[in-house]
């Protein structure tokens, strides 16, 4: 090949012109959405530089509450999202229950459905048992509970997925090996089983604890309102607020959330690390 | 007694049946295995043979039937109770262990007992109360002479406690795992074993198959099991590797002399290692024996076309010991006389290196040397004999196109019992898509031979992708069943015509052999009572005729 036809094929690479609307999109909704939300947490209203936005979070003392009311929320929710998620998975990959993966598909049904007409169905739902069994409405009388079932409830279907995955993809002979070598059932579990999708339930923690950081709307409905987390009041600065720097305290809240969800992945990403070989799913 | 414990594990009636299946994937299986034996169990694939080999290990249960190992019942345990390992197809490592982990999986698992002496403290309790009542005694007994003999009572007994607690004496059976450096020490002999020494960090990913391989039968003997079982093991190998691991296994056999079954659908494979062979097909034990045996002696026509070359022909039984095949009388096999009826159907085996090649017309049976491929060690020809095709090898070179004739020893001629329901004929396609056997030409359907197979406009044989089908002179197997066969004594009723050569009643009916002129011959059942020499034509049923194509079981 001749050096000028390399040189005009250097100069218009058509593949690489194919990444083109994908940068612009990323471009317009990623990054500059990001470098906004930086530039309005270290900027006054009148776009002076300050510190003073992390001030007026920090000082208040019920932010820090509700800072650490959400992390909360949300790890327990993870942890029994994959907790429950897990068996379900397991049943669903083996196909002596689960032929013709109709069950997958029940299982993924509620997620056809808009998740805020879910939840409130929810809630009439348990609050009708707890009145008919206990006399009190659970939203009322336990809004942490409340919060907690809802968000469960909400957020298994993206557990289960992924956890259903990686089962698929169990290597049958490792378990049978495992069997073979001297290794009771209990013990076939958690010495290959466990290890062998560890990077579904990696993925699974990740598709339950960001969402459950961030959304704000189950715990509205699932407390009456009287229970906020942090998206609450990032919708407070953002929205209602009658301060005339309330986009620049809500951009403070939202790198805030931003840092709460990087640092748990980069945990999580350490731990599945370990075995990049069989990397799977989202991460 | 005595006989059961020679053997290591024996297999009785075993029988397996899937649920989602009607047939037995295992049917009556029955085998003993010595201790220290090297057991393989050869078959094509689907024949039973890996679904044995799981139900030793404990993967499936049996149907019904039992699995004995010394002597006890182990149908039903589970895998990991059973003192079995496994080499899996697959090499089934774990991937998030490295190699030493691998190794070391089953030996963490693993409890040994070992016994202990410890103080007998039932023993001190009770001689304590002894000596508690007796003192009681003491203080209420005026007797000098009970006095004393209460007080030596004591005496004794408070030295033999004292004893008991000095020197532990009961001995107690506990377990324990094995420590890290037992572990450590018999991971190295492991790695020694398969020559992976100081693999023990390495990751499993960084090996080649075949050294995953070696990993996987080292963690399995690593166990010492008293059985290893191995799951066609070398399948996922190269040639070269594959021939160097089985020379290695048969090494390491000998080395650690623990009792290997083999499961194999390579019959070199099996041939160059095994002490016995297991032929299986269809779920059922066609043949045990040592390798040479099921070579020399094969059982039936299966096994010899299995194990080995073989030119298979149904012949006849004639009189003074010669069997009829090719169109010929042989000599048969002295060990064969007196086995078989004369008439009766057999198949007959010859290996290609059997046959002698003389000048024409100085063997039993001349042909035309239609093809010649050198082999290294020997030339392979094909003989054409007639129609039929015979292969043999020799170190001789001949041309193509020259005729020749064949002798064989008669010790080399195997004769096999048919299992017989139906008329056997070595029949070709003729040109025009007729069959020909036994001395006439049928119309009969051959699409199904040919799979994938159909006609074009112009009523030539094309496959799949439109390329027409050379058949002419393609040699068949053509199965005629004997209900298929009927006999007219008016001989324009058909073109075969043939005499009645034999008469059996069996029972509520006459099995009828009719020889046509051309010495082929036609079992048949019927109801009716002829004579023998009956000259008859015979009518054949063609819609019940079976085709099927020479050597299309391998």
């Amino acid at each position: 090949m001749s050096e000028a036809v390399i040189k005009q094929r250097r100069r218009f690479n058509f593949r690489g012109s194919l990444c083109m609307p994908y940068a612009v999109f990323m471009a317009l909704f990623v990054v500059f959405p990001l470098v906004l939300i930086f530039y309005y947490a270290f900027t006054d209203a009148k776009g002076k530089f300050t510190f003073n936005n992390w001030g007026t979070i920090f000082t208040d003392v019920t932010n820090w509450k509700v800072i650490g009311v959400t992390f909360i929320i949300a790890a327990i929710t993870t942890v029994l999202c994959v907790l429950i998620a897990y068996p379900i998975a397991y049943l669903l990959s083996n196909k002596k229950y689960n032929s013709n993966k109709v069950l997958v598909y029940i299982f993924l049904l509620p997620m056809w459905i808009n998740f805020v007409i879910r939840t409130i169905g929810l809630k009439a739902l348990i609050n009708g048992l707890t009145k008919w069994m206990f006399g009190f409405d659970l939203t009322a009388t336990y809004p942490y509970v409340a919060i907690v079932i809802g968000m469960v409830y909400d957020y298994l279907p993206f557990a289960i997925l992924p956890l259903y995955n990686q089962m698929l993809k169990m290597d049958k002979n490792q378990i049978e090996a495992a069997a073979d070598l001297g290794a009771n059932p209990f013990q076939v579990f958690t010495r290959t089983i466990i290890p062998m999708t560890i990077p579904g339930i990696v993925s699974a923690c990740t598709m339950t604890f960001m969402p459950t950081m961030s959304s704000y709307v189950i715990a509205n409905k699932m407390s009456e309102n009287t229970t906020k987390i942090i998206g609450n009041i990032i919708e407070f600065w953002f929205g209602s607020s009658s301060s005339p720097n309330k986009y620049n305290v809500g951009s403070v809240l939202s790198l805030v959330m931003l840092m709460i969800i990087g640092i748990s992945i980069l945990i999580e990403k350490s731990i599945s690390s370990k075995d990049d070989s069989r990397k799977v799913g989202i991460w | 007694m005595e006989n059961n414990e020679q053997y290591i594990i024996e297999l009785n009636n075993v029988c397996k049946k899937f649920p989602d299946s009607d047939v037995y994937a295992v049917e009556n299986f029955n085998l003993k295995i010595k201790k220290g034996e090297f057991v393989t169990f050869l078959g094509p694939s689907g024949c039973g043979k890996t679904t044995t080999l799981r139900m030793i290990a404990g993967f499936e249960l049996p149907t019904s039937g039992t699995i004995l190992l010394n002597g006890q019942d182990i149908s039903l345990l589970p895998p990991y109770k059973r003192p079995i390992n496994t080499v899996f197809q697959r090499y089934a490592l774990f991937a998030h262990l490295n190699i030493f982990n691998n190794i070391a999986f089953g030996l963490k698992l693993k409890k040994i007992p070992y016994t202990v002496k410890v103080v007998d403290k039932d023993r001190i309790a009770q001689l304590e109360l002894d000596n508690k009542l007796d003192k009681e005694e003491l203080a209420n007994t005026a007797c000098s002479d009970q006095r004393s003999e209460l007080d030596e009572k004591i005496h004794k007994r408070q030295e033999e406690i004292a004893k008991l607690k000095a020197n532990p004496s009961l001995e107690i059976v506990k377990f324990r795992h094995y420590t890290k450096k037992e572990i450590q020490e018999k991971v190295k002999n492991a790695l020694k074993v398969v020559d992976l020494e100081g693999f023990e960090k390495r990751d499993i990913s960084t090996l080649s198959g075949g050294q995953q391989q070696r990993i996987a039968i080292a963690r399995a003997i690593v166990n010492e099991p008293e059985i290893l079982l191995l799951d066609e093991p070398l399948g996922a190998l190269d040639l070269k590797m594959r021939k160097e691991m089985q020379l290695e296994l048969k090494e390491m056999h000998k080395k650690i002399g623990i009792t290997f079954i083999y499961v194999t659908h390579d019959q070199e494979e099996a041939l160059t290692m095994s002490d016995t062979i297991v032929v299986m097909n269809d779920g059922e034990i066609q043949q045990v024996g040592k390798p040479k045996e099921i070579y020399d002696e094969p059982n039936n026509a299966f096994v010899a076309d299995f194990i080995g070359e073989s030119n298979i022909y149904t012949g006849t039984m004639a009189k003074d010991n010669k069997v009829r095949f090719l169109n010929k009388y042989w000599d048969a096999d002295p060990v064969d006389f007196g086995k078989f009826p004369v008439n009766e159907k057999v198949d007959v085996v010859v290996r290609p290196e059997d046959f002698n090649i003389v000048k024409a017309g100085k063997g039993i049976v001349d042909g035309v040397v239609s093809s010649k491929i050198f082999k290294g060690m020997h030339y392979e020809y094909i003989i054409n004999v007639g129609k039929a095709e015979v292969v043999v090898q020799s170190t001789a070179e001949l041309d193509e196109g020259i005729t020749i004739g064949l002798t064989v020893d008669p010790i080399n001629i195997q004769i096999m019992k048919k299992p017989f329901v139906s008329n056997f004929y070595d029949g070709y396609i003729t040109k025009d898509y007729k069959v020909d056997f036994a001395g006439s030409e049928f119309k009969l359907d051959i699409l199904p031979l040919f799979p994938g197979a159909s006609y074009d406009e112009e009523g030539t044989l094309i496959d799949e992708n439109k390329q027409e089908i050379a058949v002419n002179n393609m040699e068949i197997n053509v199965e005629v069943p004997f209900e298929a066969i009927t006999i007219s004594d008016d001989l324009e009723a058909s073109d075969i015509h043939g005499n009645i050569i034999s008469l059996i009643y069996i029972g509520d009916h006459y099995e009828i052999i009719v020889r046509t002129d051309d010495e082929e011959d036609f079992v048949l059942s019927t109801p009716d009572l002829w004579n023998e020499n009956d000259r008859v034509s015979v009518l054949i049923d063609t819609s019940k005729i079976h085709l099927s194509r020479k050597g299309a079981k391998k």
